[in-house]
C-alpha cells in the first residue's frame, strides 16, 4: 500500500467528502426525454446543502435565483447533506445524508422531499436507512423513469436501490451490490463508489475510488445486475462521471491523480470499451482531485485544478476522438471550491467553496469564463442543485 | 463438491429460512434470496465466494441460534448454512482435537466421549453448535471448573475475503496471523470470515458422573423481603465461598422467574474437581444456605419451569436432600439430553439481555427485579419470562486469558441473562418494552455510573455484557462496543483485526465490528 504524502489525509477527505457534485442533474445533460423541454428554461431555484459547525448546523438552503443576487427564502435541518439530486421533472429533491450510523446502525441514510412550486419550499416526505454497512454514502441518481434512485455508498462499499412512490416518497432499500476490490493508496484499501449516472438506455454507470473500477450495471425491478467492468489505470481513483450527450462518450475524472480520462461507451450493449484519451489537470505536489461539469449541450466541459492558481478550464471534447482540447483557464480566484455545476440553460457556471463560505457564479454562455461573482453565503456548503422548471 | 442451494421458491425455503431460538425473525421483507446448504469446508468456501463474486452479503448460521437479527435478516442475501458440517475426527497435521463449525455440542458432548473421553466446558443447550458458540465465547455447566471454551483453543480454520474479493483458506493459531486467531476466541461470529474447524491441543477430562439439584420457592409464598435474602444469600456465595478452588465443580443457574410461572429457584449440577460425586459436602453447604429462605419441594414441574430453555436435566428423584429433589446422572446424560433440547422452540419469540456481576445484589438491585417480576402487563404472557443468574467466576477469572482470547470478562462471579419468550407477535411491544425498562432501571440505581447509566458499564461491580446474549437496545449507547469487549485494548485490536483480514467488510450485521 503506497503512502500519498503529497496531500495530507485531511485535504483528501475533505475534497472526496464534497465535491461529489450532487447537481448532476443540473449541469449534466439530461439523457431522459422528459426533460428535454425543460434544458433550457432559465433558473428559478437553488439548493444549497451544507454542513456548518456553527449556529445554522446542517441542513438545505433554497434561494430564489430570480436576480444578479440570491435570495435566501427558506432552510431545512439535514444532517450530512452530501449529495443532492433532482428528479427528472424537478419535482423532487433528494438528499444523501453521508453518515456512518443512523439509530445506533452502522448505515447512512437518503431523504425524498418535496418541492414547493411557488416559492421552492422543501417538505420532508421521508427518510430511509440504506441497507447495513452501506456508510458514508456519497452520490445518488434518479432512474430516467423516476422509479428508483441508486445511491454509491463511499463508506460501505456498496450500491442500493430504493423504488421511488408515486408522490415521491422512498420505499425500503430493495437492491444492495456489495463491492470488493483496493489499489495501490492508502485511501484505497477498499471498495468506494463515488458517483452513479444513467446512460441513454437506463443503465447505471459507477466510479469506485477504492478499487480503480468503473461498473455497468443493469436495472431492473430495483435490482442491480453487473452488464459490464472496466478497470481503470491503477491509482486512478475514478470519481465522477458524466456522459457526452450523445451517449457515446463517457468522461471520468479521477480524484486520486487531478486528470480527466475519456472512454468510448457502448450504450447499445452497456460496456465500455476503450480509453480514448486522458489529460492531466493539475501537475507536481500538492494536487488535489479535479472537479469538472459539462455544459448541457455538450460543447465544453468545466474542470477545476488546485496546483498553484485557483483555476477553471474550459475544455472542447472531439466526439470522434476524445481528445480534449483546452480553449481558456482562468485563474477564479476563489481556492478550494468543493463543486461546481451549469446551470441547465448553460449560461452559468455555480461553485462552491467551503473556505470563502460562498456560493459563486461565473457566465460561461459565449465559450468564455466571465464575470465571477458571489451570490450568496453559505457556511461550508456541499452540494447544489437548480431548479429550472 | 455437493451445496444444496434452497432458493425462495423452493419447498424448504419457508422452513430453513428461520433459526432455533427466535420467530421474530427473518421478517419478510428482509429475506435472503438462498440458503446454501453446505457439506464440507469446500462447499463452503465455494458457497462464499460465489456470493462475494455476485455482490451478496453472506450471513453464516451453525445451530441457528442467533439471539438477534444478525443471519435471518439479510435482504436479497445468501445464509450458508453449516449445520450438516458436524465431525470431530482428527485432521492429519493439525492440533489432536477437531470440532467443525457445525457440530451441535450435544453430539460433540457425545462424539468426544466415545473418541476421547474429553469435553468441552461448553453450554448448557445441546443444539447450539460450536460454530457461534465457541467464537463468542461460549461457557457452560463446567466453566467453574475449567473455564471457558475459548480458553482451550490452539488453532482455528477460517475462510475469509481479501481486498479483491477472493476468498482464502487460513489456519490460524499463536504463530500465524495471531490477532486473527485471538479475535476468533471470543469476538462474536459474523465478524471476520467464516470459521469451519477448531482445534485443541488439550481438553478436560470428561467428569464420571454429576449431581443435578434444585431448589424451589414458591411464588405466592414470596415476600419482598425474602426475595431478597434468596439473591443476596445466592450472590454472596458466589462473591465469597465460590472462590476456593474445591467449590469450581458446583454451577448453578438461579432461574428469577416472572410471578405468574408460580416457582422460583435454583437448578444446580455438581461434581468434585476429581470427577466424581462421592463428596458431597461442597453441594450440601450451599443447599444448606437458602434453608432460611424456607424453599419448597420441587417437582420435575416446577424445575422446568424454574430452568426455562436452560433447565438442567432430571429424571425421577433418586435421592433427596431435605425435601429437594435430587437425581445422579451419567455426564453425558445430564448434558447432551439427546441432543433435542434447548431452543424455545420455533414458534417462540424471544428477547434477551446480559451483564455480568463482580459483587452480590444489593438491596436496590433486588428491589428493581421483585418490580419487574411482579409487574403484570394486561394481553401479555410472562410466565415465560425470567432472570436467569449464573454462577462464573473459578476458572473463567483468570485474567492473564484477557491478552490472548476476546474476551475480557475475567472477574465476574455472576452472568445474566434476561429472557422472555412468548408466541403472539401482538406481544412483542409488551416484551420488548418490559426487557428494556427492567434492564435500563436495574442499571439506572445508585451504583451505577451516571455517565453509563441504564448499562452494567465496567466498574466495581459489573464487567458490561456477553456478545453471544447481543442486544440490539444497547447500539442507543456510543460505548457499546466497550460494553462487550471492556475498555482495555481489545476494541482497538478487533477493529484492526477487522481492516486487516476484512477490508471490504463483507462479513457484517448490526453489531459485528466496525471499520
Amino acid at each position: 500500500m503506497m503512502d500519498r504524502s503529497r496531500w495530507s489525509r485531511r485535504q483528501f477527505v475533505r475534497m472526496a467528502g464534497c465535491s461529489s457534485l450532487g447537481a448532476m442533474a443540473l449541469g449534466l445533460p439530461r439523457l431522459a426525454p422528459v426533460s428535454q423541454a425543460s434544458d433550457k428554461a432559465a433558473p428559478r431555484f437553488a439548493f444549497i446543502s451544507f454542513d456548518g459547525k456553527g449556529a445554522n448546523g446542517a441542513g438545505i438552503s433554497v434561494f430564489d435565483v430570480r436576480g444578479a443576487q440570491w435570495r435566501q427564502t427558506s432552510t431545512v435541518a439535514s444532517q450530512a447533506p452530501s449529495s443532492l439530486v433532482l428528479d427528472t421533472g424537478e419535482n423532487y429533491l433528494y438528499v444523501v445524508n453521508e453518515i456512518n450510523e443512523h439509530e445506533g446502525l452502522p448505515s447512512g441514510t437518503v431523504e425524498a422531499y418535496t418541492i414547493d412550486a411557488v416559492d421552492g419550499r422543501l417538505r420532508l416526505l421521508n427518510r430511509q436507512r440504506l441497507s447495513l454497512s452501506a456508510t458514508a454514502p456519497r452520490h445518488a441518481a434518479v432512474s430516467p423513469d423516476g422509479r428508483a434512485l441508486v445511491v454509491a455508498v463511499h463508506g460501505g462499499g456498496a450500491y442500493n436501490v430504493l423504488p421511488i412512490r408515486e408522490d415521491g416518497s422512498l420505499e425500503e432499500v430493495v437492491g444492495i451490490l456489495k463491492e470488493t476490490g483496493s489499489g495501490l493508496y492508502e485511501e484505497q484499501r477498499s471498495a468506494h463508489p463515488q458517483m452513479v449516472v444513467f446512460d441513454p438506455a437506463g443503465r447505471v454507470v459507477s466510479t469506485d475510488l477504492g478499487s480503480d473500477r468503473l461498473s455497468v450495471f443493469n436495472l431492473n425491478a430495483a435490482r442491480l445486475s453487473v452488464s459490464g467492468r472496466y478497470e481503470a489505470q491503477a491509482g486512478h481513483g475514478p470519481r465522477q462521471a458524466v456522459f457526452h450527450p450523445d451517449g457515446r462518450l463517457l468522461i471520468v475524472s479521477n480524484g486520486l491523480d487531478a486528470s480527466v480520462a475519456c472512454y468510448r461507451y457502448n450504450a447499445d450493449q452497456g460496456r465500455i470499451e476503450k480509453k480514448l484519451a486522458q489529460v492531466a489537470i493539475s501537475r507536481g505536489e500538492n494536487t488535489a482531485g479535479v472537479l469538472m461539469a459539462m455544459d448541457p449541450a455538450g460543447k465544453f466541459l468545466y474542470t477545476t485544478h488546485r496546483s498553484g492558481v485557483d483555476g477553471v478550464s474550459m475544455w472542447k471534447i472531439n466526439r470522434d476522438t476524445g481528445r480534449m482540447r483546452r480553449l481558456q483557464i482562468v485563474n477564479v480566484g476563489v481556492p478550494q471550491l468543493n463543486e461546481i455545476s451549469v446551470t441547465s440553460d448553460g449560461e452559468s457556471l455555480v461553485g462552491l467553496s467551503s473556505e470563502q463560505s460562498g456560493v459563486f457564479v461565473w457566465r460561461v454562455a459565449n465559450g468564455q469564463i466571465a464575470g465571477g461573482k458571489r451570490v450568496a453565503n453559505v457556511e461550508a456548503p456541499m452540494s447544489v442543485a437548480v431548479k429550472s422548471s | 463438491m455437493s451445496i444444496e442451494t434452497i432458493s425462495r421458491n423452493d419447498p424448504r425455503y419457508r422452513t430453513l429460512m428461520k433459526g432455533r431460538n427466535n420467530a421474530r425473525f427473518p421478517v419478510a421483507a428482509d429475506m435472503a434470496s438462498r440458503i446454501e446448504l453446505c457439506d464440507n469446508a469446500e462447499d463452503v468456501a465455494v458457497a462464499l465466494q460465489r456470493a462475494v463474486s455476485e455482490g451478496l452479503r453472506p450471513t453464516v448460521r451453525s445451530g441457528g441460534h442467533c439471539y438477534e437479527d444478525f443471519v435471518y435478516n439479510n435482504p436479497g442475501g445468501v445464509v450458508i448454512d453449516m449445520s450438516m458440517i458436524g465431525g470431530t475426527t482428527s485432521l492429519p497435521g493439525a492440533p489432536k482435537y477437531r470440532i467443525s463449525a457445525g457440530a451441535p455440542l450435544g453430539d460433540v458432548y457425545t462424539d468426544m466421549l466415545k473418541r476421547y473421553n474429553v469435553t468441552l466446558p461448553g453450554g448448557t443447550c445441546g443444539t447450539v453448535a460450536a460454530g457461534g458458540h465457541i467464537s463468542g465465547g461460549g461457557y457452560g455447566l463446567l466453566s467453574r471448573r475449567y473455564g471457558i471454551t475459548v480458553d482451550w483453543v490452539t488453532a482455528v480454520d477460517i475462510l475469509t475475503v481479501d481486498s479483491h474479493g477472493k476468498v482464502d483458506a487460513r489456519r490460524v493459531d499463536q504463530k500465524h496471523d495471531q490477532e486473527l486467531f485471538r479475535a476468533c476466541r471470543g469476538g462474536g461470529g459474523g465478524n471476520f470470515g467464516i470459521i469451519t474447524n477448531y482445534f485443541f491441543e488439550e481438553l478436560p477430562t470428561v467428569p464420571q458422573e454429576v449431581i443435578t439439584a434444585n431448589i424451589s420457592f414458591s411464588w405466592p409464598d414470596m415476600t419482598e423481603e425474602k426475595f431478597e435474602a434468596v439473591l443476596r444469600t445466592y450472590g454472596n456465595y458466589w462473591e465469597t465461598r465460590g472462590k476456593d478452588s474445591e467449590t469450581w465443580g458446583l454451577f448453578t443457574i438461579m432461574g428469577l422467574t416472572h410471578r405468574t410461572s408460580g416457582h422460583l429457584g435454583i437448578s444446580i449440577q455438581f461434581c468434585n474437581p476429581d470427577g466424581t460425586c462421592k463428596d458431597l459436602k461442597v453441594l450440601n453447604e450451599f443447599l444448606a444456605q437458602f434453608e432460611p429462605c424456607g424453599p419448597v419441594q420441587t417437582t420435575p414441574t416446577t424445575a422446568a419451569a424454574i430452568g426455562g430453555e436452560r433447565a438442567i436435566h432430571h429424571a425421577a428423584p433418586e435421592n433427596c436432600w431435605g425435601m429437594q429433589m435430587m437425581s445422579k446422572h451419567l455426564w453425558l446424560d445430564a448434558n447432551a439430553r439427546g441432543g433435542g433440547g434447548g431452543g424455545a422452540g420455533g414458534e417462540t419469540r424471544g428477547k434477551y439481555k446480559s451483564s455480568y456481576m463482580k459483587r452480590s445484589f444489593t438491596s436496590a438491585e433486588a428491589a428493581c427485579i421483585y418490580k419487574y417480576l411482579t409487574k403484570t402487563i394486561p394481553g401479555a404472557d410472562m410466565t415465560r419470562s425470567t432472570l436467569a443468574v449464573d454462577s462464573f467466576g473459578g476458572a473463567t477469572n483468570k485474567k492473564e486469558l484477557i491478552a490472548t482470547t476476546a474476551v475480557a470478562q475475567r472477574a465476574s462471579v455472576m452472568k445474566l441473562q434476561l429472557q422472555t419468550y412468548w408466541t403472539r407477535p401482538e406481544e412483542d411491544g409488551a416484551h420488548l418494552q418490559w426487557a428494556k425498562e427492567f434492564y435500563s432501571e436495574l442499571y439506572s440505581g445508585p451504583d451505577a455510573n451516571p455517565k453509563y447509566k441504564e448499562t452494567p458499564y465496567w466498574n466495581d461491580r459489573y464487567e458490561g455484557c456477553f456478545i453471544n446474549y447481543p442486544d440490539k437496545d444497547m447500539l442507543a449507547y456510543p460505548f457499546w462496543q466497550e460494553l462487550y469487549y471492556g475498555e482495555g485494548d481489545l476494541v482497538p485490536a478487533l477493529k484492526a483485526t477487522k481492516n486487516k483480514y476484512d477490508p471490504n467488510n463483507i462479513f457484517h450485521h448490526a453489531m459485528s465490528i466496525r471499520p
